[in-house]
């Protein structure tokens, strides 16, 4: 019983991270029509500074997420302005490739700099507490990341819903052409949305990196975690997305928990599930 | 005269999802005949000629195509039967030029030409339409009104018996409107049987030797284009609702 | 007529390379890079005969793994001669594409890449994981190799090499020129044009794929020995679309010349920079889809 509930805590916690980046992506494929497969690139790149800012300035990740995600966050209007941009009108092929490129770009900036290295590490002074409750091991940071996940999933709700750049976001997403039509400025609403998109993805970087560590591959695999999640959810369906990162990281931990080498497979349980999604049921589980 | 039918639909019906596109039209389309099909914008004209030709099963229903039983059949089926489309929203294929478009109707169309004598026919056809000089064209590139002669000439290269046109005589001017109607009829005189969606009456009055009158989904009345027009029904739902050039 | 001139002339070149090479210095490095470049161009071409379906596979290293995987198990594991084994993995792998083919025609776009990226993924972590059969992350090494020297083993993939420009250049000349086209940029008025797109399709996937895998079955005999890392690499994809978008994609030659030039940088890059050399890759693919949609060869070239 006690293994169960700390699977349940263990996925729960982790659950916290995916719902910052999918939330990310989920806005570049929704607002911007890209799917952007070096989001998780981003999400490393937040980590390495994270680190960077750690290690060289000795700020700790809880008050440098503030300035990473800004420059994550301008980093991706800037890669916006530069490429995206000009491949919004091209053929899915293009955007795909492009944005492939860009990953690869990220990733090797990252081998260049980490040289040898082959994993980041920190160790803020809070990282290994831990509190136990009746022989439940609960992670202090782990905690301290789900919990600034949950009042970021909140603020990003309240700001769609209720802001009018938010609500320009949804209507974008929903209506691209009749967007267009009422006058909203899609330009400055594709920019907004993808610098905040790919700054998630940095912030969920941050947070990453006081519970895990950092290597130049470890995007990828958010990248398609992100969009497993986000198929699972279904396209457009933000508050699916919760249930759906809950969901995979519960399984994921009780899969590396139960299964002998479970943690080898809960990478591939993803695909599998993105795999069956895209075949069975295009339009996700949790769409009304 | 004892006219052949050579399409019928047997009360076909389209759902998406929960909602009704398509609700128990049947139609008869005689041999060499010309049949229009109007109705107000959404009235289901389109979707109709989507499971006519294939793009989308239907729900429920018949196709009956020269006495054979065709609604199984995908839509590539259908095409080597001989039933040809063209598309309101004109969709040359992008990367080919005016000519290639055509060839590809002919290679894989009723008669499965070879590629020798399938470019020899796209020839053939270009000149037909008028659409020679513009050979080497891009298809998008095209003037509006050639784009429209393309989606004709690259449906005609599939050798049909019945071409189903859709707007064809949409954003002409009087001068091309014109070419167009006698281009509709040098077709049916050829032995080629039509149905046309249109807005436009007085092509519809000219051109159609039966008309159905759609709305909802539903066909309202059917008859002859002066018997349809005067019905107090049509009147109502279609010619007293929209503007009609 | 100046371009069949020079494109035999082009073939003839590869043909007697290795006599060129043999005067050379270092004849065995510049034998192996010509190798490898012949590999990524045969690559190369098979994904741009599928994309010219308009299907932007990533299952390149799905299928060049597997291919790698059955011919080292059934030449090692089970005592399979080799030419055995490229059948039976050329067989395997053709049923399996026939299947996710299938599985996969309805989607699109984004949703195709990432579901035959998934089925690359997959692969890996199967191989990974069913130890008993794989030796999982440890790879499978003393796979007996290609008898002869690397003479032989060029000719071998030249062979090859050949038999796919020939598939490649039949398309491009053939009615599947105009079906190919049609089905690319509009699926639903191909099929009312009486094209079946169905079959066409998974056809090409299935020819794609089995191209892929016969790299992979090359691979394992030449190297001798193979991992899951290294085998089901998304880079080899990468790179091989790399090379289609850079040197032309929908063609023959844009293939092949984006192959030589970019494993020639390659080869360069990775000995002078080393790690991270892969951004170099990154740049070409960005810069040239912003810039140079028709790849470099599109710079002197219409159509």
């Amino acid at each position: 019983m006690n293994t169960f509930i700390q699977v349940l805590v263990n996925g729960i916690l982790q659950s916290g991270t995916y719902m910052i980046t999918t939330l990310g992506l989920a806005l570049a494929v929704g607002v911007v029509g890209i799917l952007n497969l070096a989001h998780g690139e981003f999400l490393m790149v937040g980590a390495f500074l994270s680190i960077i800012f750690y290690t060289v300035f000795g700020i700790d990740p809880l008050i440098s997420i503030l300035i990473v995600s800004l420059l994550i966050l301008l980093l991706g209007i800037g890669t916006y302005k530069i490429s995206l941009k000009k491949v919004l009108d091209s053929a899915e092929v293009n955007q795909l490739l492009l944005t492939f490129g860009i990953s690869i770009i990220l990733q090797n900036i990252a081998v260049l700099y980490s040289g040898s290295k082959e994993v980041m590490v920190i160790n803020p002074p809070y990282r290994d507490l831990s509190w136990n409750i009746e022989g439940i091991g609960i992670s202090f940071s782990k905690t301290l990341v789900f919990i600034i996940a949950l009042i970021l999933v909140i603020t990003l709700f309240y700001i769609l819903n209720n802001t009018k750049v938010g609500k320009s976001m949804r209507a974008v997403e929903q209506n691209r052409y009749g967007a267009y039509i009422v006058g909203i400025n899609a330009d400055r609403i594709f920019k907004i949305a993808f610098g905040v998109s790919v700054g998630l993805a940095g912030l969920a970087g941050v947070m990453l990196s006081i519970i895990l560590y950092a290597t130049p591959f470890i995007g990828f695999n958010y990248t398609l975690k992100a969009f497993a999640i986000i198929m699972m959810a279904g396209m457009g369906n933000l508050r699916g997305i919760l249930w759906s990162s809950l969901i995979l990281g519960i399984i994921e931990s009780a899969l590396g928990t139960y299964v002998p080498g479970g943690t080898g497979w809960s990478e591939g349980i993803f695909f599998f599930i993105i795999l069956i999604i895209l075949l069975v049921k295009p339009e996700g589980i949790f769409k009304k | 005269m004892a006219e052949k039918i050579i399409l019928e639909t047997r009360g076909i019906t389209k759902y998406f999802g929960g909602l009704r596109a398509v609700y128990n039209i049947s139609l008869k389309l005689n041999e060499k005949n010309i049949l229009a099909i109007i109705g107000p914008n959404g009235a289901g004209k389109t979707t109709t000629f989507n499971l006519i030709s294939g793009v989308f099963p239907v729900s429920s229903g018949n196709i009956i195509f020269e006495g054979k039983d065709i609604t199984k059949t995908n839509p590539a089926e259908r095409c080597h039967l001989g039933i040809g489309r063209t598309f309101q929203i004109m969709q040359p294929f992008e990367d080919m030029s005016v000519l290639e478009n055509i060839t590809t109707g002919a290679l894989f169309g009723r008669h499965k030409y070879s590629l020798k004598e399938a470019k020899q026919k796209s020839l053939e056809i270009a000149k037909r339409f008028g659409l020679f000089e513009y050979k080497d064209f891009v298809g998008s590139k095209l003037p509006l009104a050639y784009r429209k002669k393309l989606e004709i000439a690259r449906a005609y290269a599939t050798s049909p018996k019945v071409m189903l046109l859709d707007e064809v005589m949409e954003g002409l001017n009087p001068a091309e409107a014109r070419e167009m109607i006698e281009t509709i009829f040098s077709l049916r005189d050829e032995g080629i049987s039509i149905i046309m969606i249109d807005h436009i009456m007085f092509t519809i009055k000219e051109l159609a030797d039966w008309v159905i009158v759609m709305n909802y989904g539903e066909k309202l009345t059917e008859g002859k284009y002066d018997d349809v027009v005067k019905s107090k029904e049509v009147i109502e739902a279609y010619l007293g609702k929209e503007e009609t050039c | 007529m100046k371009k069949k001139i020079l494109s035999y002339l082009g073939i003839f070149i590869v043909a007697i390379f290795p006599l060129i090479a043999y005067f050379m210095p270092g004849t065995k490095y510049f034998l192996q890079v010509s190798i490898d470049i012949l590999m990524y161009t045969i690559l190369a071409l098979s994904w741009d005969m599928l994309v010219r379906t308009g299907q932007a596979s990533f299952a390149i290293p799905g299928f060049y793994g597997l291919g790698a995987y059955v011919a080292a198990i059934f030449t090692k594991t089970l005592g399979f001669p080799i030419i055995f084994s490229i059948i039976i993995a050329l067989l395997i792998s053709s049923i399996v594409a026939w299947l996710l083919g299938y599985l996969t025609l309805r989607l699109k776009g984004m949703y195709f890449a990432i579901a035959t990226l998934a089925f690359s993924l997959i692969l890996m972590t199967l191989v990974i994981q069913l130890k008993d059969i794989t030796h999982g992350s440890e790879g499978i090494s003393t796979i007996t190799m290609f008898a002869g020297n690397k003479y032989m083993i060029y000719y071998l993939i030249f062979i090859t090499f050949v038999i796919v420009i020939g598939i490649s250049e039949y398309i491009q000349r053939s009615k599947y020129w105009y079906s190919f086209t049609a089905i690319r940029t509009n699926e639903q008025v191909a099929k009312v044009m009486g094209i079946n797109t169905v079959r066409q399709k998974v056809v090409m996937f299935v020819i794609s794929a089995m191209i892929a895998s016969l790299i992979g079955t090359y691979e394992t005999f030449i190297a001798g020995f193979i991992e899951p890392h290294s085998v089901f690499n998304l880079s080899i994809g990468v790179m091989a679309l790399a090379m289609v978008i850079f040197g032309g994609i929908y063609s023959t030659i844009g293939p092949i010349v984006g192959a030589v030039i970019l494993k020639i940088i390659d080869e360069i890059l990775s000995t002078t920079i080393g790690l991270g050399y892969m951004i170099v890759y990154g740049l070409i693919i960005v810069i040239t889809i912003l810039y140079l949609p028709k790849g470099v060869l599109g710079i002197w070239q219409k159509k």
